[in-house]
């Protein structure tokens, strides 16, 4: 039975027992022929036209013409009398599949076009009826959400051999191609290649794919949602992250602290990919802290990031994998490791380096004017943390035998940043504007109380470079030698310096003392009439330099002369951060070696007149 | 006829009389005559005492060049009963110079005959020093304490150079009078934080701290006064180490077999130590670029 309206079946039914069917297509009152005129014979196919009636029950009633003998115009029922009813019914189409319906149609299927083939059925129809493809009159498939599609494509069965296949809503998508199939047994197939070559970067997402279908007889399965694919355009990837101040629990930071809620979050921060041939791409940080930029898929690109002020260190958050980056810069790989892949967040946790800073180990510090030391807040933290920063400018030192710090005493004013306090564990602070300070007790008077027991070797009319000077060029000076040496001029200090033991060495010049850059460790005492300076270049992170002994600049007391600290440690674990760029420590043995050497010594001297 | 008359004023005419002249010479004579007299022993006087003055002078350089001669002596290794007085004497132009010298300290108390500013180091033997005047760590003070003792409203600090085994340390202490000054509150690097004395003065001072040296051996304190001008001594449980000596010489002059003109001059001179500054990690006028 060929049902126009979608009827499945006709049964003829007595009492609820099927009689039999009718199979034939036939108008209501035609009379059926069967060889045996107008007569209905059981066991005899017949034919009888449903088109037009409604779903639900229907009566039929095959009522006996006797008039005329059984010829046409008369109806018999062969065997009763009793009205058949026939229930006419309809089983709406189904939305069986559409492939693909899951993953990343970028990377599964990598190409400007992808295939798709969407199935319905409908169980009622065993085979269509003439100028029809399929008992599903009409098919569609939704990419995204009705309310904002991202594509709608719709099969429709015009009959009399024709279709529609319509595309509606693409952006920047094309269809190549479309086509329908109709298999026995109740699938419609209809299969469309889509062309995303000129997909927008902004139109990435994740999206539902739906079916819809509607037969002939008006009923419908609706939106069936049957899958979701990423969808991008295989050529860029979102970047976007945040960039968070770690400095307060700098250095011990993990990814879970790249949350508002421990760090807040840096605005101002400007984020810049350098992805070669691919092109280079700058974000800033907004007031959340956020960033958002498209990098060019499987590119590699080397990020920088600047911020104004003293922000110029990152984290350390190894192992982070690909959410976040521990340096200040570095290189990403644009390949996301896990779905969407279309997006992947890079976080940054930036710390403060600080400026560099100097440290006292044991020995009292003088200035005469002030002392201005910008401890870290990150060697506060450090140092709370368990950590080996100390943000003090002078501590103790137990390993080294000293249990007190030294009296870092100034004429004005004694800074130190955001350290805890001036000494460790003592606090000992003095501010007088009446400090004692010696004059003309530099090179001139050090000469002369050394001009009768300092050989003429030792004593030198001109700058002089460490290296040079003899006792001195193998950097070490041994047990039980005291090296002095006068020079009338600059020293630079070109090597590192060791004193061992019982040791000692006194160097006093009448210039400066200029130690380079590459000299990590100088041990002695020196008196300069000039200035102390550690050497370093402004564009470059220094070694931490340690000097131990004494060191006393502007010894001649004109006013000219002090200790000029050019070395910065930079950013990173080993940077301002965590260590003091200069760390002086204090030398007792020195003092009693020089003490027993006994050739610059002086004692102290009272005249009085008294009565006769 | 009216008679004119004609009243003309009468003038005298009067001469000096030779009396009065000789009056007046007189006087000026005997007025130059007392002022030349006046002036002559103003002269006489003037130069008595400028040969006074003088031989004062030659006193006080004759008893300086014996100070300075015997300290030269003693830092040499010698005794100052080896200097020849009497050619010190005739050298100075002196009829005599006396030298007396004396060591100083070896007793349980001990104080600096001057005055230490802020900042300035004083340093107390806690060894011996031996017969030439050098170190000598083997012997000393071997006590558990001392007391420092200073005056005015001074702060102290001490720094305790020690000996441990084979390596040498230091311990520090800080003692402050002044409350206000120990724990003033006013802000970030406010406040020195020392220690209030610990006793109620000694040698002859109103202020003491004890400084504790036991466990290691004593080589000696560095003592620093802070904030004002300050004498400074210590108190032992034993008798110190010799500080250092002192020596006093007298230059004398007779004149005239009768007055003697004498100057005396005392010095004190410390054992030899490190030059002051040194007693530091960094002294300087300031620290720059950190």
């Amino acid at each position: 039975l060929a049902a126009s309206t979608g009827v499945n079946s006709i049964l003829v039914q007595e009492g609820g027992t099927t009689l039999f069917t009718l199979s034939q297509n036939e108008n209501r009152n035609d009379v059926l022929s069967s060889g045996y005129c107008n007569v209905l014979r059981s066991g005899f196919n017949h034919s009888l036209s449903t088109a037009g009636w409604s779903l639900g029950s229907h009566t039929i009633y095959f009522i006996a013409d006797n008039a005329v003998g059984g010829c046409p115009g008369d109806w018999e029922v062969e065997n009763s009398n009793t009205p058949i009813v026939i229930t006419i019914t309809n089983n709406p189409p189904v939305n069986v599949s559409l492939t693909p319906n899951s993953g990343d149609i970028c990377r599964d299927h990598y190409g400007p076009e992808v295939d798709f083939t969407a199935v319905y059925r409908d169980t009622d129809l065993q085979s269509a009826v003439p100028g029809r493809d399929h008992d599903v009159r009409i098919g569609q498939v939704r990419f995204g959400e009705a309310s904002d599609p991202l594509a709608l494509i719709t099969y429709t069965d015009n009959e009399s051999g024709s279709n529609t296949i319509s595309f509606a809503y693409g952006n920047n998508i094309s269809m190549e191609s479309s086509s329908v199939s109709a298999v026995d047994g109740g699938n419609l197939s209809l299969s469309f290649t889509l062309d995303f070559s000129a997909f927008s970067i902004e139109d990435y997402g994740n999206y539902n794919l739906y079916l819809r279908s509607t037969d002939w007889a008006g009923a419908t399965d609706g939106w069936d949602l049957m899958g979701d694919l990423d969808i991008w355009n295989c050529d860029q990837v979102l970047i976007d992250g945040t960039v968070y101040d770690l400095t307060l629990i700098f250095p011990y930071t993990t990814c879970a602290d790249l949350d508002p809620a421990v760090a807040p979050p840096m605005a101002s921060v400007t984020v810049d990919f350098d992805c070669g041939a691919d092109g280079a791409f700058t974000e800033t940080t907004d007031s959340s802290g956020s960033y958002s930029t498209t990098l060019p898929y499987e590119s590699n690109c080397q990020y920088a990031l600047t911020y104004p002020g003293y922000f110029n260190d990152l984290a350390d958050l190894t192992g982070c994998g690909g959410s976040c980056e521990e340096g200040l810069t570095g290189l990403v790989q644009v390949e996301p490791s896990s779905e969407p892949f279309y997006q992947a967040a890079i976080d940054f946790g930036m710390s403060g380096a600080g400026s560099p800073w100097i440290q006292v180990f044991g020995g009292d510090v003088v200035a005469y004017s002030s002392i201005n030391n910008p401890i870290p807040v990150t060697c506060t933290n450090d140092f709370d943390g368990g950590g080996s920063c100390l943000p003090f400018i002078a501590s103790s030192e137990p390993s080294s035998g000293f249990f007190e710090e030294g009296v870092v005493s100034a004429g004005s004013a004694i800074s130190y940043g955001d350290g805890l306090a001036v000494g460790n564990p003592n606090d000992w602070q003095v501010l007088s504007d009446n400090l004692w300070r010696p004059v003309g007790r530099g090179y001139n008077y050090i000469l002369s109380l050394a001009s009768t027991d300092v050989a003429p070797g030792d004593i030198f009319s001109s700058g002089q470079d460490l290296a040079d000077i003899n006792g001195l060029d193998d950097g070490i000076v041994a047990g039980g030698e005291t090296e002095i040496k006068l020079i009338n001029g600059n020293l630079i200090i070109d090597r590192d310096l060791e004193i061992q033991p019982d040791g000692a060495a006194l160097i006093v010049v009448s210039g400066d003392i200029i130690i380079n850059r590459d000299v990590v460790r100088v041990e002695g005492v020196f008196i300069a009439d000039g200035s102390i300076q550690a050497a370093g270049d402004p564009n470059l992170s220094e070694l931490q330099l340690v000097m131990e002994g004494t060191y006393i600049a502007d010894a001649d007391g004109n006013g000219a002369g002090s200790i000029i600290n050019n070395r910065d440690l930079g950013p990173g674990a080993t940077g301002n951060s965590l260590n003091p760029a200069i760390i002086f420590r204090f030398r007792p043995d020195l003092l009693v070696s020089i003490l027993k050497d006994g050739r610059i010594t002086e004692s102290l001297t009272d005249w009085q007149e008294v009565r006769p | 006829m009216i008679a004119k008359l004609i009243i003309k004023p009468k003038v005298f005419h009067r001469s000096p009389s030779s009396g009065q002249v000789a009056l007046i010479i007189l006087t000026v004579m005997a007025t130059a005559l007392t002022l030349g007299l006046s002036m002559s022993e103003r002269v006489l006087t003037d130069l008595r005492i400028s040969e006074q003055n003088q031989e004062s002078t030659r006193a006080f350089s004759a008893a300086e060049a014996g100070v300075e001669e015997a300290l030269r002596v003693i830092r040499e290794g010698g005794v100052t009963s080896d200097i020849d007085i009497s050619d010190l004497a005739d050298d100075l132009g002196v009829d005599e110079v006396t030298i007396d010298s004396t060591t100083i300290g070896g007793t349980d108390q001990f104080s600096f005959s001057q005055s230490f500013q802020s900042g300035e180091i004083a340093l107390i033997w806690l060894r011996n020093h031996d017969a030439n005047g050098d170190f000598d760590e083997a012997s000393g003070y071997d006590d558990a304490s001392v007391d420092l003792c200073w005056e005015n409203e001074a702060a102290l600090e001490a720094v305790y150079f020690y000996r441990s085994g084979g390596s040498y340390g230091v311990r520090r202490f800080t003692f402050d009078p002044v409350a206000d000054r120990r724990d003033f509150s006013g802000g970030a690097g406010t406040g020195n934080h020392f220690s209030p004395p610990t006793g109620a003065g000694c040698a002859g001072m109103n202020l003491s701290g004890t400084v504790d040296l036991s466990a290691e051996t004593p080589l000696f304190l560095v003592v620093k006064p802070f904030y004002q001008e300050t004498r400074i001594g210590v108190l032992g449980l034993s008798p110190l180490p010799v500080q250092g000596y002192e020596v006093t010489s007298a230059g004398s002059i007779t004149q005239n077999t009768q007055e003697k003109i004498s100057r005396k001059v005392k010095a004190f001179r410390s054992w030899p130590m490190p030059l002051p500054m040194l007693f530091h990690s960094v002294f300087t006028t300031g620290i720059s670029g950190s």
